[in-house]
């Protein structure tokens, strides 16, 4: 193994160990008893079982579709990597909407605001380093999005996961939001 | 079907679903799908909202109509 190689492989690791430790203090801060597990009620729960049922199946449907029509299509415009990340990632809005319109997405133990400040910075970050890569170029190959618009996609992803937040918020659900 | 009797119990100790909720340690929205008749609570849940609001099961949900079907 060339000094390179050896370079590269703990630069890595270095990088997975400091964002698990970055995830780890992100949940420990936005739950109110200092708790990194999340604490859900038991409708919750089925609730979040029938959005992981949907994001799992939609996605399965996305990967066969994907795979027996549009791999091999020469004018789709991504390349494979990022399209299997696309896919991936309509599965997780699916679930975390699903999830937010039933009141099933934020825990009992959790602080919604302190969540919303990590949404925010994260979102951010992505759509900064995304917005870079595609006026830098490097988000293009031969004309197809590549790995390197990920970023985007996740800062898209949130600017989503926002607009579903919001919409719940504005507009009513019957017999759901009343306080009485 | 509504559970008003559970309602009018709520009421009746001048407590809102989200105090209620958290006495028995539930989101609000779950409180709330129990007394529109959206969520059938489980027997554990039916058993921590009865205590807390001082009432029996059959106070709180026993239903008539089931009994005599």
């Amino acid at each position: 193994m060339d000094s390179y190689t050896i370079g590269k492989f703990c630069g890595i690791l270095v990088g997975v160990v400091i964002g698990i430790i970055i995830v780890w203090i992100a949940l420990k801060w936005s739950k109110n008893d200092g708790k990194v597990r999340a604490k859900y009620d038991e409708r919750q729960t089925a609730i979040r079982g029938r959005g992981y049922a949907l994001a799992f199946y939609t996605t399965i449907c996305l990967i066969a579709i994907y795979a027996l029509f549009l791999s091999e299509v020469p004018s789709f415009p991504m390349m494979p990597d990022i399209a299997l990340m696309i896919i991936v990632f309509i599965g997780v809005i699916l679930h975390v909407s699903y999830c937010i319109w039933n009141g099933a997405y934020f825990s009992l133990n959790e602080n919604k605001t302190r969540v919303m400040i990590c949404f925010v910075l994260v979102g951010l970050l992505n759509m900064v380093i995304g917005i870079n890569n595609i006026i830098k170029g490097s988000a293009f190959t031969d004309g197809k999005l590549n790995i390197q618009s990920l970023n985007l996609i996740c800062g898209l992803l949130f600017v989503a996961i926002f607009l579903v937040i919001f919409i719940r918020k504005v507009v009513p659900v019957k017999d759901e939001d009343e306080e009485e | 079907m509504k559970n008003l009797r559970l309602k009018a119990a709520r009421a009746a100790l001048d407590m809102s679903q989200q105090q209620l909720a958290e006495a028995v340690g539930v989101s609000r929205q779950t409180m709330n799908a129990i007394e529109k008749g959206d969520y059938n609570p489980t027997i554990k849940l039916c058993r921590k909202i009865c205590r807390v609001l001082g009432k029996s099961l059959d106070e709180l949900f026993w239903e008539e109509d089931e009994a005599d079907e």
